[in-house]
């Protein structure tokens, strides 16, 4: 089995950092995007197994980027975690409507995240 | 009843010799058919006329009487021939009886006239029967008796139809009187209906009649049809023009104007109209109408039904006279109640013509009483004033469209203020919306960096003994980085928070803002050093006063530099520019980092107010620095925007007022003709005070004696001052910038007492005054002061820079005023001229001049001139050379001959006198002297060069009058001429300057006056200065040639 793919779409500098040498850690293949069209550019290219999607971001934000996702079929099983700092009951309707699979607020903390990135995965490929 | 008239054709008597009955059985055939053919026309192809029937059928019967009288005289009733013929005729007059009948039965009117007359009939005939049983020979009498009753009998029908007619239609129909009882004459049958006029006539006036009739109920359907029409129509505009449509189609009037109540000022406006001209449309007759003018259209001596009709000088042909002061409305109370109808009757027949004077106006009256507007109708289809009855349908119209227009404007109000209404609970809506997003984004920036720090310190938390020393040395780094910028974050949103709350804690001081400046980019240098970034600061002045919250200006400065350098990459650029521009301060901060994405532009400023629902963020880690900058500025009426340099970096600029706006309204002063020319000079002094932010300003110019100086306008100087005042030229600080020329300015009258440095009498409230002398082509018109910082502080260099700018602007916009003013006093003065020619001859003042046009008017009677001509002459008289005053006073005063460009130049004057005049509307006539007066009778003169009879008779007449007035009076060059001598020096011109005809004439009248002439040469000082000035000009050629 490959190594997990994952794209963390964020631009915030430090914190990527962290996330990246934390899930390579652990094993898995990590992708950085810095903004919405960064991240669409990326999909294509590095076709990840799960994208941690921030909200807020430059450009395209995170609801837009994952509703453009989810219109590719090809992306169906594309997990897409939402990570944002902006978690308002409207947000969050939004994002579940584009088609983010789970919703986790900011700041968060890493152990938990990572953890539940491998429950996601490990259901994924269970069902793949 | 028919066979009741036959009786006596079956009776035998003697018998027609054999020779003669075949003629005459002919005769017989030939006349019934020809009757049934009349009939046949009657009927069928002239459709069912009651009148030409009845009258058919008195024909008929007059021919059947006839024949029946003579077949008795021959016996031959008998023969089957003659019964077929009689049976004919019968026939016909009973199928046109039985129409008859028919059509009588749908008028209960003409019904009733069929019975009287069938009464009658059978009265007469009864009557004639018991006389022919007493007289012998019964069946002939019967016969001729019966016969002719009956004939009577249906021409009483008839004449009773006629008058039934009559009765129910009173108007438009012409020619009423001609031959009104035509059918009543008809009584005798066959004198009374040849008459062609009368049979050519009678069916046209039916048709009108009935026509009427017809019209009358299509009115009043139509009237209906449209009153449900308006009242269906909500739009206000749509509604009136829909009411000026409607009353014109139905009421048959080519131009309807409807007028509307301003809801602002005292008058009407026209809001409607059909049928106006083109080029009529902007000046549709008044297009404000007044209240008093209103009144003098609705005088109640104009009163039509409850109407008002003017114009028309004969109205009534029969009706009360006196019937208008009955009217309720007579008491022209414009609130009146237009209710009760007047006791004319609509048999009032008006067969009046619509002249161009007449004019009918309806008012729109609401039940409450108040005069809505009114309707003013002009050229009727017909040409004819309309009937009573037609001015009542259109009162009915106009009554629902009163009703249909106030709901109108009712729901116009309405709908405004519910507009209103939805637009505050909008925008309180939005507020709400701009408040949850705040929350929303403040906590999302706070959360941001907090994200980071609580990440970093997990993962320094758990691996804590394993990490190397440097990992956990730059984890540190980050946590301590990211706990500034929340901190950054946290101050900001207290700020910002800070300031909503305390929107009016700003305390606007005087500061001066260079200093400051340089202070905050002191410490910005030091950052610059850092990174390498070129920091460029350029300050153009040492002080720069304004009145800024001296702690926000800090702020302010902190945000943009802060936000520059954050992003601008090592080795960059940052730019502040801090320069005076015109009365604002411009500070300009720009960077060489990547600019802003156009789609970020329009809310940069608004980073927690997006309402858009987007989450996109603006760049990241910008605070909401900005929009407090946008804050501050704002509460210092002041702008800020940002553009992208082209050579990439954003460039923020601050436009801040130097002084703010105190003195409102400032106006915008190049809409001068337009508005009230009084308030002009005024706004002209509210426009340089605002400009130059002082309280006091003042425009002198010389007074009419030109010794002093006087002012004009001002602003900040009490009213009995500006009265009183006077500068003499040359004293004081106004006084000398008036003789200088020149702008002077005092910085401090206290320190430079004596000579131009010492002020005037004005109200000065601070000691620097300004005076800057308006000098317009070479005039010096006036002088302009100003005085009294807003500030306090005295007025400097840079005002006086300013004012120096202002000046020839306000020196253009004072000198075109002037001229508009110089205007309007000519056109007074035309006015007043005016006034005096109508008074001509009943207060003409004895003076030589007086005594010249009484001579002239004098000579236009005895050449046997029309009384109208003589007016338009004596118009003429009075204003022909008003165009002298164009005219440079140089060469009207001038002494020598005038050369070839100064004739031209004065020449002028005949097209100015018109163009002066044109205000006037003189007749066309009386332009015409005054534009021909000049010429000569050999064709030497101007405009035209006219020569002989061409010239208009009056402007010959002008020309003798003037020239023999001039050489009775002194002038300059020479004394004034006798009588005898002005005599021969006309005669002399004779046949090459004056008309020969009308110089006998002149020389004739003015014989008759000699003695008041000479009595008023000497003692009279209304020497015009027009007659003076022609005359040098046309006489010098005349003078120097013959010598």
């Amino acid at each position: 089995m490959s190594a997990d793919r994952i794209l963390i779409v964020d631009d915030e500098r430090n914190l990527v950092n962290l996330l990246k040498q934390t899930f390579e850690a652990e094993g898995m293949q990590v992708a950085l995007a810095r903004d919405g069209i960064d991240c669409m550019n990326k999909v294509a290219s590095f076709r990840p197994d799960l994208i941690i999607m921030d909200i807020m971001m430059p450009k395209l934000d995170g609801v837009d980027t994952t509703r453009l996702i989810r219109r590719n079929r090809s992306y169906a099983d594309t997990m897409i975690i939402a990570l944002s700092a902006r978690f308002d009951a409207d947000t969050r309707e939004r994002m579940k409507e584009a088609g983010a699979n789970v919703f986790m607020r900011k700041p968060f903390s890493v152990a938990k995240l990572v953890s539940r990135v491998q429950e996601i995965l490990a259901a994924r490929s269970q069902k793949g | 009843m028919l066979p009741w008239s036959h009786i006596g054709s079956t009776i035998d008597l003697p018998v027609l010799a054999p020779e003669l009955q075949s003629p005459y059985l002919a005769l017989l055939l030939g006349l019934a058919t020809g009757v049934s053919y009349l009939a046949h026309r009657v009927f069928v192809t002239t459709g069912s006329q009651a009148y030409q029937k009845i009258r058919f059928l008195v024909l008929a019967q007059a021919v059947s009487a006839v024949l029946r009288i003579v077949e008795t005289k021959l016996a031959i009733g008998h023969w089957p021939v003659a019964v077929a013929g009689h049976s004919l005729l019968d026939v016909t007059i009973v199928i046109s009886l039985v129409d008859v009948m028919r059509s009588l039965h749908k008028d209960r009117q003409l019904h009733r006239a069929w019975f009287g007359g069938l009464t009658g009939t059978a009265f007469t005939g009864t009557f004639c029967g018991l006389i022919a049983g007493t007289v012998g020979d019964p069946l002939l009498l019967n016969n001729a008796v019966s016969q002719a009753a009956l004939v009577l009998f249906l021409a009483g029908i008839g004449w009773l139809l006629r008058g039934a007619a009559r009765r129910s239609h009173p108007a438009r129909i012409q020619n009423e009187s001609v031959d009104a009882a035509a059918p009543a004459r008809g009584a005798s049958p066959p004198a009374g209906w040849p008459q062609p006029s009368a049979a050519d006539d009678a069916p046209d006036r039916r048709r009108v009649a009935a026509d009427h009739l017809s019209r009358r109920s299509w009115t009043l359907e139509k009237i209906l049809e449209e009153t449900l029409k308006l009242n269906s129509t909500p739009r206000l505009a749509e509604l009136l023009d829909n009411t000026v449509r409607a009353a014109g189609e139905i009421l048959g009037f080519h131009q309807v104007v409807l007028y509307l109540k301003s809801q602002t000022t005292d008058t009407f406006d026209v809001r409607a109209h059909v049928g106006c001209q083109a080029d009529a449309a902007g000046g549709i007759g008044r297009v404000h109408v007044t209240q008093d003018e209103l009144a003098e259209l609705i005088h109640p001596r104009l009163s039509y039904a409850n109407s008002y009709l003017s114009g028309v000088t004969h109205r009534r042909r029969h009706g009360s006279p006196a019937a208008g002061a009955k009217n309720p409305l007579a008491a022209a109370t414009l609130a009146g109640p237009a209710s009760a109808f007047t006791a004319t009757e609509p048999d009032d027949v008006d067969l009046t013509l619509w002249t161009s004077e007449t004019r009918l106006v309806v008012l729109l009256v609401t039940r409450l009483g108040e005069i809505l507007g009114f309707l003013e109708l002009d050229r009727p289809v017909d040409g004819l004033v309309p009937s009573l009855l037609d001015v009542r349908n259109l009162e009915l119209l106009a009554n629902q469209a009163t009703v249909a227009i106030e709901s109108a404007q009712q729901n116009a109000r309405l709908a405004r203020d519910n507009r209103e209404l939805a637009q505050a609970a909008e925008k309180l809506t939005s507020l709400e919306e701009m408040k949850r997003n705040f929350v929303a984004n403040v906590s999302h920036e706070l959360r941001t960096p907090l994200t980071s720090i609580s990440a970093y310190a997990e993962l320094l938390q758990q691996d804590a003994g394993a990490m190397r020393d440097e990992v956990r040395q730059e984890f540190l780094k980050v946590i301590s980085k990211e706990s500034g910028r929340l901190t950054e974050i946290i101050d900001d949103i207290l700020e910002l928070s800070r300031m909503e709350k305390g929107r009016v804690s700003a305390e606007p001081d005087h500061i001066d803002i260079v200093e400051p400046t340089q202070q905050l980019a002191e410490i910005w240098r030091q950052r610059s050093r850092e990174h390498s970034i070129e920091f460029d600061v350029r300050i153009d002045a040492d002080r720069i006063a304004l009145k800024f919250d001296p702690i926000l200006y800090q702020q302010l400065l902190g945000h943009l530099l802060s936000n520059a350098f954050k992003f601008t990459p090592d080795h960059g650029r940052v730019r502040l520019i801090l320069a005076e521009r015109g009365t604002a301060v411009k500070l300009t901060v720009e960077d060489s980092g990547i600019g802003i994405p156009e789609e970020e532009m329009s809310n940069i400023f608004d980073r927690f107010y997006q309402v858009d629902g987007s989450a996109t963020r603006a760049h990241n880690g910008q605070g909401v620095g900005l929009a407090i900058c946008q804050d501050i500025v704002s509460r210092h009426d002041g702008r800020i925007w940002v553009e992208n340099v082209p050579s990439g970096g954003a460039r923020f600029t601050i436009l801040l007022p130097r002084r703010l706006p105190v003195i409102q309204p400032v106006v915008n002063a190049q809409r001068t003709e337009s508005d009230n020319p009084a308030q002009f000079v005024t706004r002209l002094m509210y426009w340089v005070a605002g400009s130059l932010g002082v309280q006091l300003a003042a425009l002198l110019v010389p007074d009419r004696h030109e010794d002093a100086l006087r002012i004009r306008a001002a602003i900040g100087i009490p009213e009995d001052l500006v009265q009183s005042a006077r500068i003499s030229k040359g004293v004081g600080a106004t006084g000398s910038a008036w003789v200088s020329g020149e702008l002077l300015h005092i910085a401090d009258s206290a320190s430079e007492r004596g000579g131009a440095g010492s002020l005037d009498d004005l109200p000065y409230l601070t000691p620097s005054v300004l005076c800057a002398p308006l000098i317009a082509k070479q005039d010096t018109l006036g002088v302009l002061v100003v005085n009294h910082r807003i500030d306090g502080r005295p007025l400097d260099e840079d005002d006086a820079r300013l004012l120096e700018a202002l000046a020839p602007r306000v020196a253009d916009l004072m000198q075109r005023y002037l001229a508009y003013e110089d205007h309007t006093r000519r056109f007074a003065e035309l006015q007043r001229s005016l006034r005096a020619t109508t008074t001509i001859g009943h207060e003409c003042r004895e003076n030589l001049i007086a005594v010249c046009r009484e001579l002239c008017l004098a000579t236009a009677r005895r050449l046997g001139l029309p009384s109208v001509e003589i007016e338009h002459l004596a118009l003429a008289l009075h204003f022909y050379d008003v165009g002298l005053s164009r005219i440079p006073a140089r060469l009207i005063h001038k002494t020598g001959p005038l050369t070839a460009d100064e004739r031209r130049v004065f020449e002028q004057h005949v097209p100015a006198s018109l163009e002066l005049l044109a205000p006037l509307e003189l007749p066309p006539k009386a332009r015409q002297i005054i534009l021909h007066h000049h010429e000569r009778y050999d064709g030497g003169g101007y405009p035209d060069g006219l020569a002989g009879e061409s010239i208009p008779l009056g402007a010959r007449l002008v020309s003798l009058t003037e020239s023999f007035a001039a050489m009775l009076q002194n002038r300059s060059f020479r004394s004034a001429y006798n009588y005898d001598e002005a005599v021969t020096e006309i005669r002399r011109q004779v046949g090459t300057r004056f008309c020969p005809r009308i110089t006998a004439e002149f020389l004739a009248e003015a014989h008759k006056r000699r003695t008041r002439i000479e009595t008023r040469q000497h003692g009279s000082s209304d020497e015009s200065v027009f007659v003076q000035a022609t005359d040098r000009v046309e006489r010098t050629p005349v003078w120097h040639e013959s010598g």
